[in-house]
């Protein structure tokens, strides 16, 4: 079978420069939703909910960079954002040097979208239930290809079910006859039908039961190896983490708190929103003492963030100048960034 | 060598099983398949079906029905749908080529769509594919007596609507039975032998009336809704999937047409065309302009539902998927939304059918009828004046109608049930 590069036919990416620039940066990205009221005529806009408040985050080909946050807090949205589901309020998305979000003719958005997936949440919902699997995973091939001959792309829909585990005849079934497992190797399938670069995955593990997490992890890690994939995996779950990605970014309410190799976060904690975090973890062997940081009060509405650091009215360091001066996100040490005035090293 | 050859041909099941994977056709396939396979020539199937039709339709029916005694010419006018006998064998072929047509197009989309239809498992086992969603509407449709019983009517009331010439008695125009009085006819006969339905005021044959206005009510009903579908759902997509002003813009369009008084407006816009300064809309057959006026003003309930259904579907993670693998608007829209959305459509289609059928013959009883054009609500408003000694002429038209939206109703429904049945609960 004819490799897919030959089908390409614009070339958008030549000036970058792989080694030197990550392949995603999120530069300073915003997102608010406007809550509106509506009066008999005109609705307006009343507050913002501030879903993501100014994000800096970079990937670097080739590497998983988790992110972990509570439910709430923008991972969600930052995700939806960067691969173009949503238009950014403020702040812009660079995938491979070039804003997503510029005016692009049809083609070079389709190029865009050819190396930037995503694999969603529920695997109930993301697969229409109209389709036979044949259909839905050829339906990347349609879109993107659609001189390819059916054959072919019917080869290649069999070979990418092979890749995530599916037999040849699960092509003539329908999403309502698979398990939440075998529905989310689905979607990884569709999404990697035409052999993107980076793939978000939006907790791609968190509807399924623990065993078959495991699998669908495994699964990813081969595949990202197989393909040479980047993959941002958005988890709240810390375990799941610290199993698959190089690099963590800590995220609370729309802002990155900490963001550093894996290995660091666990043995250098920075952040005392990471500290408290990570002390919430349960460990298996009840001899072990705890000292567990227990956070007082709520997550702060996102429609009326505290001013300065969004975390001050909750940290057990907070000082005068957190209400005042947002903490920006700098590089304490090589490949450890932390936004708070008191970092813990 | 000859013994093997000998065994393969004599198991046909195997054989005919091995065509029908090799052409990727379904196990199901007609009777006119297998003696395709026979014969290993797929195409012979359409000259069989042809035959089929041509013998059943061509020559079955109308020596059937000379059997029974219904002549198809009657006061020397022939009632054929063209009217001379060699016009009505051209129809026939060509009702047989449609048929085969179709067939044939079903088979060439299959093959560019390439539905695959079965798959050899890696164990060697054949694995077919499994049925669609619409085949378990319809498997759960079967199960309801009800739900056959009307569909039954249904058809058998469309088949009525396209065959009635071929079972009249008597011309529904003419007035034979006016010169006929020693025989049961004249004038406002009572129902009898020879003229089943009694004769309305002119002379003129009921029975043949009756079944000569099922064409138009189901013509009205269904093109009508046809009409209203077209509008509400291009409409309602539309304002569901875009949303923003091209919602507002269109959300308070269907408002202004839910506030309209139907009647008043139709029985405003019928009298605007028939009887309006603009003369050249007064050459718009009756039937069409009643198909005009209930389409124009029957889509806004439906465009609400639309609406409504595709925001809800809009959400859902298989449409942003299909966003993110760059699937255009259009592709969105006819693929991953309409498909989803089908179930309630279909429902608001049956039951706006009968709601079409109701609205044409109440237009026609109030006067808006032509006198020219045979329908049932027409027939009950001419009856009006012979009420009190003639009530057959408007009970028997009555009755039709009742008995046709029923027929509809039931189909809304069961279909409805059938579609989704989580709605019954």
């Amino acid at each position: 079978m004819t490799s897919l590069e030959e089908y390409e036919t614009i070339d958008l990416f030549s000036h970058w420069d792989q080694k030197t620039q990550p392949i995603i940066t999120l530069d300073n990205l915003k997102k608010w939703f406007p809550v509106s009221q509506q009066s008999i005529l005109f609705s307006r806009v009343v507050a913002n909910i501030k879903a993501v408040d100014g994000v800096n985050l970079f990937l670097n080909k080739g590497e998983t960079l988790g992110l972990v946050g509570e439910s709430g807090c923008g991972k969600s949205t930052t995700a939806r954002v960067a691969v173009k589901l949503e238009e950014p309020t403020e702040g812009s998305v660079y995938f491979k040097g070039i804003d997503i979000f510029q005016p692009m003719s049809r083609e070079e958005e389709l190029a865009v979208k050819r190396q930037l997936q995503m694999v969603f949440q529920d695997p109930y919902s993301s697969l229409n239930p109209r389709r036979m699997v044949l259909d839905l995973i050829k339906e990347p091939f349609d879109i993107h290809y659609p001189d390819m001959l059916y054959e072919e792309k019917e080869s290649r829909v069999l070979e990418i079910l092979a890749k995530v585990g599916l037999e040849d005849y699960h092509a003539l079934r329908y999403p309502h006859e698979f398990s939440g497992g075998q529905r989310q190797r689905l979607g990884i399938a569709r999404s990697l039908a035409i052999h993107p670069e980076v793939i978000l995955l939006d907790e791609p593990v968190s509807a399924l039961d623990v065993s078959v997490q495991a699998q669908i992890l495994n699964l990813l890690h081969d595949l990202q190896k197989d393909f040479d994939l980047t993959f941002m995996f958005i988890a709240h779950d810390l375990s799941v983490i610290k199993h698959v990605s190089d690099r963590v970014a800590v995220m609370y309410l729309g802002k990155i708190m900490e963001m550093c190799p894996t290995g660091e976060l666990f043995r250098k904690t920075a952040h005392p929103y990471s500290v408290s975090l990570l002390s919430a973890i349960p460990r298996p062997d009840p001899r072990i003492k705890m000292d567990r940081i227990i956070l007082e009060g709520d997550v702060p509405s996102a429609i009326n963030p505290p001013t300065g650091c969004p975390f001050h009215p909750r940290c057990y360091k907070a000082q005068e100048i957190c209400s005042k001066v947002t903490p920006e996100l700098e590089e304490i040490e090589p490949h450890h960034y932390v936004s708070c005035h008191f970092p813990e090293i | 060598m000859q013994k093997t050859k000998k065994t393969q041909k004599g198991s046909f099941s195997k054989r005919l099983n091995n065509y029908l994977v090799e052409k990727r056709l379904p196990k199901s396939m007609s009777w006119a398949g297998a003696l395709a396979v026979l014969w290993q020539h797929y195409y012979l199937n359409y000259i069989v079906q042809f035959l089929g039709i041509f013998l059943i339709f061509g020559i079955g029916l109308p020596y059937g029905l000379m059997a029974f005694g219904v002549s198809m010419s009657v006061d020397g006018v022939r009632l054929g749908p063209i009217g001379s006998p060699y016009a009505y064998f051209i129809y026939v072929i060509i009702v047989a080529l449609v048929w085969v047509g179709v067939k044939v197009g079903w088979r060439y989309y299959k093959k560019v769509t390439g539905k695959k239809e079965m798959i050899i498992a890696k164990d060697g086992t054949l694995r077919e594919r499994s049925p669609s969603q619409w085949t378990l509407v319809w498997r759960r449709y079967r199960k309801n007596k009800v739900a056959v019983l009307s569909a039954t009517l249904v058809v058998g009331i469309t088949l009525l609507a396209i065959i009635y010439p071929l079972l009249m008695p008597f011309s529904p125009v003419g007035t034979t039975p006016l010169f006929d009085a020693w025989n049961g006819g004249g004038s406002l006969a009572n129902p009898n032998l020879k003229y089943p339905g009694g004769t309305d005021i002119l002379g003129r044959d009921e029975f043949s009336r009756l079944l000569a206005g099922s064409e138009v009510s189901l013509t009205v009903g269904l093109f009508s809704t046809v009409m209203s579908v077209l509008i509400g759902v291009t409409l309602g997509a539309l304002a569901g999937y875009y949303r923003g002003w091209t919602e507002e813009v269109i959300m308070r369009i269907t408002d202004m047409f839910l506030a309209l008084p139907f009647l008043v407006i139709a029985i405003l816009a019928v009298s605007f065309i028939r009887r309006g300064r603009l003369v050249f809309l007064r050459r718009i057959p009756q039937s069409v302009v009643i198909i005009i006026v209930l389409g124009i003003f029957g889509w806004a309930g439906l465009c609400r539902l639309v609406t409504a259904n595709t925001k809800q579907i809009y959400n859902l993670d298989y449409v942003n998927a299909a966003r993110v693998l760059g699937a255009s608007n259009r592709r969105i829209i006819l693929v991953h939304i309409l498909p989803n959305i089908l179930a309630p459509i279909i429902v608001i289609a049956t039951i706006s059918i009968a709601g079409g059928i109701l609205s044409e013959a109440g237009l026609t009883f109030l006067g808006l009828g032509s006198p020219t054009t045979i329908s049932w609500g027409q027939m009950v408003n001419e009856a009006q004046t012979v009420l009190k000694t003639n009530p057959e002429l408007a009970l028997l038209p009555g009755f039709a109608i009742f008995f046709v939206v029923l027929a509809f109703n039931l189909l809304g429904d069961a279909l409805r049930d059938a579609l989704d049945p989580r709605l019954r609960e």
